[in-house]
């Protein structure tokens, strides 16, 4: 049994006039100690499926259909107190930017100990010793777990919001842009430290970011999503050397290649649509270089192609 | 802690000029009031040259600027100069009302903080509710509420029509209790004299419910606004996404980082405390130094007016000094 | 077709707009009914014309004082001299703070550094006491007095306020390209700086003629305001002080609640205009 089903989630944003379509039906899997990409503009939705999946939407945002089953029970359906104890201990997340997550009044080891002692009953003491090796497993020298968040540099916040998250050994991590906020060289080694540590826990990880070229150092499978849409699903390589959809295809070729030394750098012309009014059809097909008559009228379905799954009618059966 | 010294050492620095000024103000501003606080003592039909003595002996008559220097060199001594309706030593004569003053102060305070903070979070927790609106309503409505009238519909209804509690003053004259701090409470607390605390607490209730209700609405606005902010930082979401309960978020993160910064408007809002203190004093015939103010205008008691002032100058500048230096220790990304 | 235009614009603006709305319709209302004053009032304010201490009746709507004067009408030309006090003392902060703000915001160096230090000392010390001192050294009665006595504690808000908007708009380009263009620098202060920062001030102005309203009732309430019988509404509640307990309640409680109106009023509007001119980043 999978660790995650997602099936036909639906997440709407409340907007003066109508609703903000973030997140339309949309169909995931993810198995235990896999690791999944997540691809997308800002906007596609992909932050909101995460925060969906922790239950920490904003109050204008609803779930208004659809499942997710975790470890066997649908979380759409659980109440309140439950969730409670299934985030940070069974479902962890870290998030964009290290300097605002964390409360600059309270000491490093201090946001350790709570997330801990929320979910076990230990003192403090303990917790406090487990906290300082927790920060030893990322990296980070025990002793500074006395320090304050404005203490530290970028890369060590961001690893000590890993040891936080990973604390209690979840079965599932959601990263949600961890690297964009920091410098290349620190990305490389949260990146690195992230890899390591899922090895060794056995983890699940979603790994979220709007680079791809990020996304496939970490993840098997990566999936991509416009507008609201999950476009297409395959394992890392399929996408990496043989993109499907023409969204994809785009992504791909948008990132610079060190090896090409006349490369043009390629972008997909226009922009996202409006999602309180989408575009009838295909959401991507104002966009799309082989927009057909039909991808104006209905929405593609999700397409079944070998072991990969395609949201696009250029892949009907028959045409490929 | 380097930094946390230097900036003590500033602060102080820069409040000595600034009482400075307040003092050097007060004294020639003073002396332009109209009436002669020596006709005020001996009474308009008193013989010229008795006034004249009289002049002479209180050293009235020696040119403004030698009285000035006089008196900075008194102030750092700690002579206010000596009342000239009384003849005892301002200071003294100020220090003999401060507690009542301050009693008042700590209650009405208590009382809008209260109301404020537990307002106001409660209005940004549930923002754009009606319970959100009727707090913002109550903000604007309490400020705008006249201390003098707000305090006589109070003693209208609980002392004249009702008759639960104590029209004014401070106590009943004879169950005062034996004075070691001066704070009536605290002093009948000590020496266990219930039926003072009796007293005192029900003459407490209505001045200090008067000027806390009405200071209470920018506690709320300020509570409230900076609480909506903090409720959309990153650190809060990321504390729930840690599973940790609700109401911990509230206090331990959101609350603490509230209160921060409402610590430094505290600073600021003391200067309104003294100031509501002075309406509510004279509504409640409270015997403290507002009402002692106003008295020696009526006398023009220079040298008690004076004092006054700068003691409400110095109590301003001292109170601000420790709200910034609590502050500083307080804030970790200060002392840090 | 503009009004409806007009119209909308107002609803979507929300909340703030209908704060305007309702502050600026009660300030209206009490201007209008202080200067109608001669033809609405049913008695003369200041003479006795019934027996004193009666209480409200459909002959005296909000009955009659310890003099014997009507309290309604008292109540109604008491707005008077409470908006003219108020008005005559915002207008003297203003004068005063504003251009001293904009001086040693522009100016800088030692002028700024001495005005600075005197405004933040009168800042810090508590408003009504110092109007109550500066009242009891002018003398009490004149209206010019009493307006000078509120004014100089509010000149120092608009001082740091205008020299804080100074400051960071000094090194802006627009005032750059205009010294380019060899503009003088009081013309810099004045035409090109001044406008940018009227918003503010009307903000700073809406809450300095509430609380100047709130500080003239005390002033003549604590007998260092106007001199009776001027009616005021202030002054009246100190006269009905003295029979509260006895329980003639229509001595202060309708004076109080004009107090009230009228700074409630004026908040709502000042509460208003701030949220229009400075909207908070609102949640999609």
């Amino acid at each position: 049994m999978p660790l995650l089903e997602i099936r036909g989630l639906k997440v709407y944003y409340r907007a003066r006039d109508g609703w903000v379509k973030a997140v339309d039906n949309v169909d995931l899997n993810l198995e235990r100690g896999e690791s999944l990409g997540l691809v997308g503009e800002s906007g596609s939705g992909k932050s909101t499926l995460a925060l969906a999946l922790m239950k920490l939407l904003p109050p204008q945002a609803r779930i208004l259909g659809g499942s997710i089953i975790f470890k066997g029970r649908d979380l759409t359906r659980l109440p309140e107190e439950e969730y409670r104890k299934i985030r940070g201990k069974e479902i962890s997340m870290i998030f964009q930017d290290p300097m605002t997550s964390f409360n600059p009044l309270m000491k490093i080891g201090d946001h350790i100990t709570e997330i801990i002692m929320a979910h076990e009953k230990v003192s403090k003491g303990e917790a406090w010793e487990r906290a300082e090796k927790l920060l030893e497993t990322v990296g980070i020298p025990g002793e500074r777990a006395r320090d304050y968040p404005h203490q530290f540099s970028g890369g060590m916040r961001q690893r000590a919001m890993i040891a936080i998250a990973l604390a209690l050994n979840p079965d599932l991590l959601i990263a949600d842009e961890p690297t964009t906020a920091l410098d290349v060289i620190v990305q490389a080694q949260i990146l690195d430290l992230i890899r390591k540590l899922k090895e060794k826990m056995n983890m699940a990880l979603l790994f979220i970011s709007h680079d791809i070229s990020v996304v496939m150092e970490v993840a098997d499978r990566i999936g991509v999503m416009y507008a609201g849409h999950l476009v297409e699903l395959a394992d890392v390589y399929s996408i990496a050397e043989d993109p499907l959809h023409p969204y994809t295809k785009g992504l791909i070729r948008s990132i610079p290649n060190i090896l090409l030394s006349d490369q043009k750098l390629e972008s997909i012309p226009g922009s996202p649509p409006d999602l309180s009014n989408p575009p009838p059809g295909c959401r991507f097909h104002p966009r799309c270089p082989y927009a057909m008559d039909i991808c104006k009228r209905e929405e593609p379905p999700m397409i079944k192609v070998n072991d990969r799954y395609v949201k696009c009618f250029l892949y009907r059966k028959g045409d490929r | 802690m380097a930094g946390l010294r230097a900036f003590i050492i500033s602060r102080i620095l820069l409040t000595i000029p600034m009482i400075f000024i307040l003092l050097t103000v007060v004294f020639y501003v003073l002396r332009m009031m109209p009436g002669d606080p020596v006709i005020a003592m001996l009474g308009e039909k008193a013989s010229p040259k008795l006034i004249e003595e009289m002049r002479a002996k209180l050293g009235l008559n020696r040119p403004l600027i030698y009285q000035y220097i006089d008196y900075v060199i008194g102030i750092l001594k700690g002579d206010f100069g000596k009342s000239t309706w009384t003849q005892r030593p301002v200071l003294q004569e100020i220090l003999d009302r401060f507690p009542a003053t301050l009693e008042l102060a700590i209650f009405a305070t208590l009382i809008s903080l209260g109301i404020g903070v537990l307002g106001g979070a409660l209005a940004a927790y549930r923002e754009n509710t009606v319970i959100d609106l009727l707090f913002r309503i109550i903000g604007i409505v309490s400020y705008s509420l006249f201390i003098p009238w707000f305090g006589m519909i109070l003693q209208m209804v609980f002392s004249v029509k009702l008759g639960l509690l104590p029209l004014s003053s401070r106590i009943d004259p004879l169950l005062r209790p034996r004075r070691i701090t001066g704070l009536y409470v605290i002093d009948s607390i000590i020496t266990g004299d219930l039926k003072a605390l009796e007293s005192a607490l029900a003459h407490l209730i209505l001045p200090s419910v008067t000027l806390g209700i009405v200071l209470s609405g920018i506690y709320i606005r300020l509570t409230r606004n900076n609480m909506i902010e903090i409720l959309r930082q990153d650190f809060i979401r990321a504390a729930r996404a840690r599973g940790v309960g609700e109401s911990t978020v509230l206090v331990r993160h959101a609350l603490k980082n509230t209160l921060i910064p409402l610590l430094t408007m505290m600073g600021l809002q003391f200067a309104l405390l003294l100031g509501g203190a002075v309406l509510t004093e004279t509504t409640f015939s409270w015997p403290g130094m507002g009402t002692f103010l106003l008295e020696r205008i009526d006398y023009r008691d220079f040298p008690a007016i004076q004092g006054t002032i700068v003691f409400y100058g110095l109590l301003v500048a001292l109170v601000s000094l420790i709200v910034d230096i609590f502050y500083a220790y307080i804030d970790p990304r200060i002392r840090y | 077709m503009k009004f409806k235009g007009a119209l909308r614009e107002f609803k979507r603006a929300g909340l703030p707009a209908y704060m305007c709305l309702a502050g600026g319709t009660i300030l209206f209302v009490i201007i209008l009914i202080s200067l109608l004053a001669p033809f609405i009032a049913p008695y003369d304010p200041i003479s006795s014309v019934d027996r004193p201490l009666l209480p409200p009746s459909r002959k005296h709507l909000m009955g009659t004082d310890l003099h014997g004067r009507d309290v309604y009408s008292r109540i109604i030309y008491g707005g008077r001299v409470v908006l003219l006090i108020s008005a005559l003392s915002v207008a003297i902060s203003l004068t005063a703070g504003v251009p001293l703000g904009l001086l040693s915001g522009y100016v800088g160096g030692i002028l700024d550094r001495v005005l600075s230090l005197v405004m933040d000392s009168l800042y810090s010390f508590p408003g009504i006491i110092l109007a109550i001192a500066i009242a009891a050294m002018l003398g009490s009665g004149n209206l010019l007095n009493i307006a000078i006595a509120i004014a100089v504690v509010y000149i120092p808000m608009y001082f740091r306020m205008v020299r804080g908007q100074v400051l960071s708009l000094k090194e802006s380009l627009f005032v750059e390209a205009a010294r380019a263009i060899g503009a003088s620098d009081i013309t810099i202060m004045f035409t090109y700086i001044l406008p940018h920062i009227l918003p503010a001030i009307v903000v700073v102005l809406s809450l300095n003629v509430a609380d100047a309203i709130l500080t003239e009732a005390g002033l003549s309430f604590l007998g260092l305001g106007v001199n009776p019988p001027t009616p005021d509404w202030g002054f009246d509640l100190r006269d009905g002080k003295r029979y509260l307990p006895s329980g003639y309640w229509w001595l202060i409680t309708f004076p109080g609640l004009m107090i009230i109106i009228a700074v409630i009023g004026i908040t709502l509007l000042g509460e208003g205009l701030n949220d229009l001119f400075n909207p908070r980043l609102r949640e999609s």
